[in-house]
């Protein structure tokens, strides 16, 4: 399930201590560092805005899915989507 | 004149149906396209003489063929080459509605952006400098607020310019273009070299856009290779691409798709945050909605009311007119038809029998379901249009997913214990086609109203003190068949599908608009009287004739009692299937043979192989044909008005009828003793089983054609399959289960 190599973009977030977005509380900014998902799911995520930098605000948590906004939309994502995605805490000027 | 197609295309809730509304009209068409069960709609709009074929492709985030609404939406622009694509984005959420855009600019240059939902974007305080957009992106952007239909006069202005000159850059195919995005330098490098090798290739340089099919082929795109390799010999070309794509890889020491996505979006957000003024700061109010529609308990509360609301539309509030199209069909419109006949010297012959015992009884069954469907569509176009939906599937994913379902596979599922019919057509809700075909294939275990008289004949009859204990088991056996059934068609067939996890967009919440409603409601119904008609109407056919054929006795044809007929011959003749499960007799297997095709006339057949005269409703024969009319014009006032009267009791909880019928004594005698003599002594049980066997086995022949028409004719019979197992067995461990626990 997990194909990506251990990076080493130029992205700083992905230096920094990750953890997977299913564990961020309401309300929380972050920044999303990798997704670590088979190669058809991280293009679907990229193409709806989940790209390395951007950043992530969790709206609401319903006990397994989380509502997040990205890029000015709001996703849905299931449980298992939002654990594959590791984020990292947010730095001043991102997107 | 002239002719066009225009391709409208946009992310889902832009608006895209509205403007594909007000273009064509009442001139839609819908369909299906080829092979999928995606709907196809298409439109005719006019303007100055010239003819424009409006296609509105589904509704997709991006067009890397994720889905099949993607790959069709992608395949249209690139094989059908349209004249022009309008693109339709929300102006509030512009950097995620134009990265299709973008990805469309890559296919063509002549798009046209509308720029949708302007007011909304003067709500939140948005201002957007349409003129830079238009001049970034190099094609005319035209902001509007479809809805109230303004700015559709310059749209359709910039549509006509655009597909005149579309249509005549086709003259001079294999013109270049540039589109208005450039990738980092090695990507564009990797680009140029790719397009080279397409340009040598005589089969493919005119045949796609050059940089799009280069790009594709970089990011070794399965279905675009597969496409090229049939037309040409691409194995050199395939080699480059492949070439390239590991340099790439290794420059970059990340996933292709990842930076080409990661680029688009860091040029998009360069140029909206030039373009827009204005940024909506904090919470917007859809949001602050949102925390209490998504809320883990209070968003389940409202949930259940608003489905609880839509159940109710599609029963009793439609009710009255299910009864006012009933009695209409089969009482005067079957009067002014006897009487027509009677003029042309027919009446008593085997045609007039077959016209009406046939014909009418067909168009009969297929007619009942139009009020309750336009209800049902109803209900579901304004959950959809006001954004609820995505969030009820929110909402319901947790718990749906525990049982290998999707989140809104919940909505067919409740529906279903109103009518299976409007359930299977609620599937089309669910994107992926496993979750659909999954769903569709548990909604017959939902306990239909049409089932609750069978139950509640049989329950009153062998165990009136617990009849409703018997009954409402009934209903919760089918939510185990239906989560036992689910797990096993996780667990085996659907074994290697994937599970599509929970991913879609939650948009702003929006005032319905009438005619998007009303525009749903009729197309959908239309669907069903196109597709699921004609099978209804055979299967009446099928089921008169075995009736009119005389096997013994001295009937003549269409003139034989049942007893006698091939029917009653057919009905003999399986009956000792049922042997087995208590009740193998030739009246019982009558009844379920006519619960087969629709489980509302189980009670009526029993009643009539039982041979209990059926009392004749008073009141109708003698009416002239224009008393009839009004009576029927009455009728449906009445229909009307005691739809109003319902509304109400929406809220109340009213399972079963006040009025309860009493069921002749005859009736009761005889079934009692048909059931005692085919279980030799165990009537209970064997009744017992009879429900179980009802309440499992393939509710109607309009399901099926449902099932066929969403789901397709292989699934339709994999259903019946499960469906005829599960309830023979189910019956089986009963009676002969039960037998052994009494002796």
């Amino acid at each position: 399930m997990i194909t990506t190599q251990p990076t080493t973009t130029t992205n700083s977030a992905t230096r920094r201590r990750t953890r997977p977005l299913s564990t961020v509380r309401r309300g929380e900014t972050v920044q999303l560092a990798r997704i670590e998902a088979g190669r058809r799911l991280a293009r679907r995520l990229a193409e709806l805005g989940l790209t390395p930098g951007v950043s992530i605000q969790v709206l609401h948590v319903n006990g397994g899915p989380i509502l997040i906004a990205v890029r000015g939309a709001r996703l849905a994502l299931g449980k298992g989507m939002a654990e594959k995605i590791l984020v990292a805490p947010p730095e001043d000027g991102d997107v | 004149m002239s002719e066009f197609t225009v391709a409208l295309a946009g992310n889902p809730n832009t608006g895209k149906t509205t403007i594909f509304n007000t273009l064509t009209g009442s001139s839609q068409h819908t369909g299906n396209w080829p092979g999928k069960t995606v709907a196809r709609k298409e439109g005719v709009w006019r303007r100055n003489g010239d003819v424009y074929h409006i296609i509105d492709l589904p509704g997709a985030y991006s067009l890397s063929a994720f889905s099949a609404e993607e790959v069709i939406a992608r395949d249209f622009i690139v094989e059908n080459q349209p004249d022009a694509v309008v693109v339709v984005v929300d102006a509030t959420n512009l950097e995620r509605n134009l990265y299709l855009a973008l990805q469309i600019l890559e296919m063509t240059p002549f798009v046209v952006l509308a720029l949708n939902m302007m007011d909304a974007a003067r709500a939140q305080g948005l201002q957007i400098d349409v003129q830079m957009l238009s001049q970034r992106l190099r094609i005319p952007v035209i902001p509007m607020t479809a809805r109230a239909g303004k700015g559709m006069e310059q749209l359709e202005a910039a549509i006509a310019s655009v597909a005149q000159k579309g249509h005549e850059a086709k003259q001079r195919p294999g013109a270049d273009f540039t589109p208005p995005f450039r990738y980092s330098q090695p990507i564009e490098t990797a680009l140029n070299r790719i397009i080279k090798a397409i340009n040598q290739q005589k089969s493919l340089k005119n045949r796609y856009p050059g940089r799009w099919l280069a790009l594709k082929l970089l990011q070794e795109d399965e279905t675009c290779i597969e496409k090229i390799s049939a037309i040409s010999d691409a194995d050199e070309l395939l080699a480059l691409a492949r070439h390239e794509a590991a340099h790439l890889h290794e420059f970059y020491r990340e996933d292709l798709d990842t930076i080409i996505a990661e680029e688009r979006y860091t040029w998009l957000n360069r140029l909206v945050r030039q373009v827009v003024q204005g940024r909506p700061q904090g919470p917007t109010l859809s949001d602050r909605v949102d925390a209490v529609i998504t809320h883990p308990v209070a968003g389940l509360f409202i949930f259940f009311a608003i489905m609880w609301v839509v159940f109710k539309l599609s029963t009793d509030v439609a009710a009255p007119f299910v009864a006012w199209i009933d009695t209409f069909v089969n009482g005067n419109f079957a009067h002014w038809v006897i009487e027509l006949l009677a003029l042309a010297h027919l009446q008593d012959t085997w045609f007039a029998s077959l016209i009406t015992d046939g014909i009418l009884a067909g168009v009969g069954g297929v007619l009942v379901f139009v009020p309750v469907l336009m209800f049902l569509y109803l209900g579901m176009a304004i959950m959809e249009d006001s954004g609820y939906m995505a969030r009820a599937a929110f909402v319901m994913d947790r718990y749906m997913r525990k049982l290998g379902l999707h989140g809104k596979s919940f909505v067919p599922l409740v529906l279903g214990f109103g009518c299976n019919v409007p359930a299977i057509y609620a599937t089309r809700t669910l994107e992926s086609p496993t979750d659909r075909i999954l769903t569709g294939m548990l909604v017959p275990f939902m306990s239909c109203s049409a089932r609750l008289p069978v139950y509640v004949l049989i329950a009153t009859i062998f165990f009136p003190q617990y009849s409703t204990v018997a009954v409402l088991s009934m209903y919760v056996l089918g939510i185990i068949m239906a989560l036992v059934t689910g797990l096993l068609l996780r667990k085996t067939i659907f074994k290697e599908a994937e599970t599509s996890a929970l991913l879609i967009e939650i948009p702003s919440y929006r005032m319905p608009t009438i005619r998007n409603v009303w525009t749903e409601m009729w197309q959908r119904t239309r669907a069903f009287l196109e597709g699921a008609a004609t099978i209804i109407m055979g299967v009446s056919i099928v089921i008169w004739l075995l009736m009119a054929i005389p096997v013994s006795g001295q009937g003549s044809f269409a003139d034989t009692p049942v007893d006698d007929s091939a029917f009653a011959h057919l009905a003999g003749a399986i009956s000792p299937m049922f042997e087995p499960l208590g009740f193998g007799n030739w009246e019982n297997a009558s009844a379920l043979i006519s619960g087969f095709i629709a489980k509302e006339v189980v009670v009526s057949t029993l009643a009539q192989v039982y041979h209990v005269p059926q009392e004749q409703p008073a009141g109708e024969a003698d009416l002239g044909f224009w008393a009839q009319g009004k009576e029927s014009l009455i009728g449906l006032f009445r229909a009307a008005v005691d739809t109003l009267k319902t509304i109400p009791s929406i809220i109340g909880i009213n399972l079963f009828p006040p009025e309860q019928e009493t069921e002749p004594p005859a009736l009761v005698t005889a079934i009692r003793q048909g059931f005692e003599q085919s279980s030799s002594g165990y009537g209970a049980l064997a009744a017992l089983a009879f429900m179980v066997y009802v309440l499992l086995y393939s509710p109607c022949v309009a399901t099926m054609a449902a099932q066929r028409q969403e789901l397709g004719a292989r699934w339709m019979w994999t259903s019946i399959g499960i469906q005829l197992t599960l309830g023979w067995l189910l019956a089986f461990i009963v009676f002969q289960g039960g037998k052994l626990l009494l002796s």
